[in-house]
């Protein structure tokens, strides 16, 4: 009795597992790679198969993964459209030939930054950056100093040991930030800065969103990560608070098609989708991001660009002279 | 064991019998030698075809460029200290805690036999998260237990972390070899009326070679250690997160295969001085089929007891606390900072159905592959001695020695390069290979236990190698099959940095969102998730050792191996 009980057991179990790794869906969906996180993502793609009636699935992962991905599969993609990512990686992709060109009628009105040289790319949020401090860590450490509101107030020598931020190599956050003092003070002041700020620097982890996620914790009392990320973690209910600086650099995250995409119209519709007034106020929602498009309304606690002081950021300098920065950081300052 | 001493008595006298010597061996090797040459073709497809893609992709220019920079030869130095502090210290404390199991009296001893093993089935990125959480700048145990205002960040967190992941690693060795120590030496020490101490460093003497061993096994594991690096090195930069770094940062295929490239020499180093020294301290102890085993008379003294006791609970409970982070971080609204209850984490499990069966189903196997091809190999290169049966146990040994992203790179590559297309096929093959060394040590040291002469009376009667394998190997080495079937599929589900690259839009894998959602910042959600898998694990562990306990033959050594690993 027992043995048969148990024989029934075990079979209802590998049935139960079974049928899951051979369900096959009648229409092939479009294929994204995910890089905005994964409840935004998921969010615009419902949206996006109500709307059109296409199937979608995403692949959510880090932007080096994906990159490295998209590389790897030269020729034969497995996805179809990149959606999110810094615009430093997409024009390295672009530079590579692996992307498809397509200049959405969504973008036309958008601003210079937003939209590539060569047609390939297109920006869809602004991401700047800003300091970020855990208040009741800051308060217990530094009683006496006022929160710091600009990039020079970080190079109070009492900060030593409590500044986290990510390390350049690997995180394009943290190389935007060195980009932003290069492009902000020059080529000598800036390195002077950056070799100054490192030493107080605790550590430099290696994904781009340790850092607001350490602060959250009250692991430390101050990092430098892109303002949305801590407006994030902040609506969350994590004790972080997110200060804009004057003359800082924005980003914007990119959507682009691969070259090769078996899907070029269902790819270029989403596009559209993506780059659409209610994709966007619907992303901002969640992930309190700005859109580039500045008809968009925002959501509380997300940072309006219009009262952001941004300065003038050179991305296509950025690319161009990366391994080079890279390689002195890599060298002096760590 | 009475049974099997008739038995090894009988081929002793066999095999006296059979004068020449070359007749040994001669009957069972018939057909062996095709099966071998198939799974060792199985095994260079699998293995050594990757790795070649990876190690052939740098140029001479990348290995030159590598060798004369200082991130590269800093990286290297960090991780040699790295590897020497926490597989010392793993060493020790396994070997502690398995003397403290095998020889001293401990209350509860099965449960604390057990608790190192649970580390296994904890997914590697939210072990990270509860050591910080529980013992960071800001952790529960550090500050607001103990109120320290330390930084763990760097060296000592990663050692600490790592020795917490590995020393059960070498508590399984050791344990492994204590218990199958012969005790008539020590109960002459014993009889000689000679202090507990004197009993006690003859122990030592008799399973030293298992500290030394598991020290390089744990140093191999430590250099190729990348996901406690990763959240707690901080500025202690270790050659696994330089690779990745490359990879993912510089988006440099050729100079993170040469980083990776060259960290596997020391590793394969490491690695040979090891299995040497496994295959010479194990042949002396072979027992099974060999008359019977003596009880140890010699008691230790009280003092030890209590020692060994409470050493375990410490080790112990700081497992445990781990484990009780991780089931409360699953129900608390945001876990170590708002302690509020909630249910909303374990609601969001419901959008993981297909990760959780993925996850599943491939390690299952990826496992069973794992335990198949290593039993057989272990058979064919113990006792068949074929010429290229040093070959097979180098390549099959090879994966132990290689960090996880080089793998993941290499499979990555073979499939981009060799045109397969099925993440399915990839991803199990990527978990059986990750984790068939595993299987093959615990087979292979299994196998040296077991007297040879069982075999040969086996093929005197006219038993085939196959008959030979089922009808004796396989019954007698019960207990392995079920602890490695068991690491494998644990191991397997856990394992992130192999199966990364290889996740695809409709194979995603539950270890891998685990990563993707501590990296989001959903810790609560990554939480619930591992704790439902690691139940998961646990209740199919105890369905298949019910299984087991209705259907397998009861001297097999089932239960022994459920408390074992």
């Amino acid at each position: 009795m027992k043995r048969i009980v148990t024989c029934l057991l075990l079979l209802a179990a590998a049935f139960a597992v079974i049928p899951g790794c051979r369900k096959k869906d009648k229409v092939e969906p479009l294929k994204v790679y995910a890089i905005i996180h994964e409840e935004e993502t998921r969010a615009l793609l419902d949206l996006f198969t109500k709307k059109t009636g296409i199937p979608a699935v995403f692949l959510h992962s880090t932007t080096g993964e994906l990159v490295n991905r998209v590389i790897a599969e030269k020729g034969k993609p497995q996805g179809d459209v990149i959606l999110g990512g810094a615009s430093s990686y997409h024009m390295q992709l672009s530079d590579m030939g692996l992307l498809e060109q397509y200049s959405s009628p969504a973008a036309s009105k958008f601003p210079k930054y937003a939209l590539s040289k060569d047609g390939t790319w297109t920006g869809f949020c602004v991401l700047a950056l800003g300091i970020g401090i855990n208040e009741k860590r800051y308060r217990e450490k530094f009683p006496g100093i006022p929160e710091p509101s600009s990039w020079e107030d970080l190079l109070n020598k009492a900060y030593k040991g409590e500044i986290v931020m990510t390390n350049p190599v690997a995180s394009s956050t943290a190389y935007l930030f060195l980009q932003n003092q290069l492009q902000r003070l020059g080529e000598e002041r800036g390195w002077k800065y950056i070799l100054e700020l490192a030493p107080l620097v605790g550590q430099f982890p290696e994904s781009g969103s340790a850092p607001a996620k350490l602060i959250g914790t009250g692991e430390y009392a101050l990092g430098i990560s892109y303002l949305h990320a801590l407006a994030k973690y902040a609506h969350e209910g994590f004790g972080v608070k997110a200060i804009p600086v004057a003359r800082s650099v924005g980003d914007v995250d990119c959507i682009s098609i691969i070259k090769g995409s078996g899907k070029i119209d269902e790819s270029r519709k989403f596009v559209d989708f993506i780059l659409s007034r209610e994709a966007q106020e619907l992303m901002s929602g969640i992930s309190f991001t700005t859109p580039v498009d500045s008809n968009c309304s925002v959501p509380d606690g997300c940072v309006d660009i219009g009262k952001l002081d941004l300065m003038e950021y050179d991305a296509d300098k950025a690319s161009s002279e990366r391994e080079a920065v890279l390689a002195k950081w890599t060298k002096e300052a760590r | 064991m009475d049974k099997r001493g008739k038995i090894g008595a009988m081929a002793d006298s066999l095999r006296r019998c059979a004068a020449s010597d070359k007749l040994k061996g001669l009957v069972k090797v018939r057909g062996l030698a095709s099966v071998h040459d198939f799974i060792l073709l199985l095994l260079i497809l699998c293995i050594v075809l990757p790795l070649c893609m990876v190690v052939s992709k740098p140029s001479l220019s990348d290995y030159a460029s590598a060798f004369t920079s200082d991130v590269f030869r800093s990286a290297m130095a960090n991780t040699a200290v790295l590897c020497v502090l926490s597989a010392s210290l793993s060493a020790a404390i396994g070997y502690f805690y398995a003397y403290a199991i095998a020889y001293s009296r401990v209350p509860f001893k099965r449960f604390f036999a057990a608790m190192p093993l649970v580390h296994l089935i904890l997914p590697p990125s939210v072990s990270g998260l509860s050591f910080i959480l529980l013992f960071g700048r800001n952790g529960f145990v550090t500050k607001t237990l103990l109120h320290l205002d330390v930084s763990l960040y760097g060296l000592p967190g990663t050692v600490v972390a790592q020795v917490l992941c590995f020393f059960p690693i070498a508590y399984v060795i050791c344990l492994q070899r204590l218990r199958s120590i012969n005790h008539s030496l020590e109960n002459a020490a014993c009889a000689m009326s000679d202090g507990y101490a004197r009993v006690f460093l003859l122990t030592l003497r008799l399973s030293h070679s298992a500290i030394l061993q598991s020290f390089l096994f744990v140093c191999v594991l430590s250099a190729s250690d990348f996901g406690n690096p990763l959240i707690l090195a901080g500025r202690f930069r270790v050659a696994a997160i330089e690779i990745y770094s490359a990879l993912t940062g510089w988006i440099d295929v050729g100079k993170s295969a040469c980083m990776g490239t060259v960290l596997l020499i020391p590793s394969l180093l490491l690695f040979i001085l090891q299995s040497r020294l496994e295959a010479k301290g194990e042949r002396r102890t072979s027992q099974i089929g060999k008359g019977s085993q003596s009880d140890l008379i010699a008691a230790p003294p009280a003092g030890l007891n209590h020692c060994a006791s409470g050493f375990c609970m410490f080790m112990a409970s700081c497992i445990a606390a781990q484990v009780v982070s991780v089931s409360l971080g699953a129900f608390q609204n945001i876990w170590g900072v708002d302690w509020s209850l909630t249910l909303k984490h374990m609601a969001s499990i419901a959008n993981a159905g297909l990760e959780l069966r993925n996850s599943i189903v491939f390690s299952f196997f990826g496992a069973v592959a794992a335990v198949v091809v290593a039993s057989v190999c272990a058979y064919s290169v113990f006792r068949v001695r074929h010429a290229l049966s040093k070959v097979m146990h180098a390549v099959i040994s090879l994966p132990a020695a290689v960090p996880g992203t080089l793998f993941g790179m290499a499979f990555l590559l073979l499939s981009a390069n060799a045109g397969i297309r099925s993440s399915r096929l990839m991803i199990s093959v990527a978990m059986f290979v990750g984790f068939v060394p595993f299987a093959y040590r615990i087979f292979s040291s299994r196998l040296l236990q077991i007297s040879e002469s069982l075999d040969d009376a086996s093929s005197s009667c006219g038993a085939s190698w196959r008959r030979t394998f089922i009808r004796v190997f396989i019954p007698l080495s019960g207990e392995s099959v079920f602890s490695s079937l068991f690491y494998c599929f644990a191991r397997g589900i856990g394992t992130v940095s192999a199966v990364i690259f290889l996740v695809s839009f409709d194979t995603p894998l539950a270890s891998v969102r685990i990563l993707s959602l501590t990296e989001q910042g959903f810790w609560g959600d990554a939480a619930a998730l591992s704790l439902f898998l690691m139940v998961v694990i646990f209740l199919l562990l105890l369905l298949a050792y019910a299984a087991i306990r209705l259907f397998g033959r009861k001297d097999a050594g089932f239960e022994k191996g459920f408390i074992f690993l």
